[in-house]
């Protein structure tokens, strides 16, 4: 394949992952919005089906990223870029703690409890990883094409 | 800035509505020419509506979203 071929597969695939990230987060944060405000339901509205829908979206994303964190394991560049994923890496040595609040998030979408302000916070930053890697390929992408 | 991101949206869908009318009036009969047109209305419209779910749905409002909606 050739290399343009190559950067326009990566793109497709992750501007696909992080519009279902992204989305999900939205219905995430609409669930929590609405919890602690209910007079919102006039403007802001959610379905339980996109509720389930962006649980498990969700789920299967923060496993695949706990894999990342393990020694030795071979990434799925079907995913994720290899550039995406040494990003996502970088920020989890400067930011310790997300690996933790991930480990929350999964806890309490398990148990289908309700997530909090800061553990958004450690999703949008997650989120805004793949949009930034997504932004410099597409740039790329541009440049190839001359 | 919630209210910048809310205006940009509400800006791009009055200016895609505009791009798509001029568009479509124009005419464009070659092959090349007439696949260009049906390609990039199609797109338009496509987008619009995009833009017009998340304008309805009302999270531009909510300062809680704005880095989701930046993204969007």
């Amino acid at each position: 394949m050739s290399e343009i071929g190559i950067i326009s597969k990566q793109y497709g695939a992750l501007v696909t992952k992080t519009d279902k990230i992204n989305d999900s987060v939205i219905v995430l944060k609409k669930q929590f919005l609405l919890r602690s405000n209910p007079e919102k339901s006039k403007t802001i509205v959610v379905s339980d089906k996109e509720l389930e829908g962006a649980k498990n979206d969700m789920l299967i994303f923060i496993d695949y990223l706990k894999e990342l964190q393990k020694v030795n394991h071979e990434p799925d560049f079907g995913i994720l870029p290899g550039k995406t994923i040494l990003e996502l890496k970088k920020l989890f040595d400067r930011k310790p703690g997300i690996d933790k609040t991930l480990h929350k998030i999964r806890g309490k979408l398990k148990k289908d409890k309700f997530l909090e302000k800061e553990q958004f916070d450690a999703l949008d930053e997650i989120v805004a990883v793949l949009d930034n890697e997504r932004s410099m390929l597409f740039k790329k992408l541009r440049t190839a094409r001359g | 800035m919630n209210q910048l991101i809310k205006g940009l949206y509400i800006d791009l869908f009055n200016r895609l509505g505009k791009m798509t009318l001029d568009l479509e009036r124009l005419s464009m009969t070659s092959p090349v020419a007439a696949g260009f047109q049906k390609t990039a209305v199609l797109s338009m419209y496509e987008l619009k509506k995009k833009i017009a779910i998340v304008i309805k749905s009302g999270i531009l409002s909510e300062e809680l979203f704005t880095r989701n909606v930046i993204i969007s």
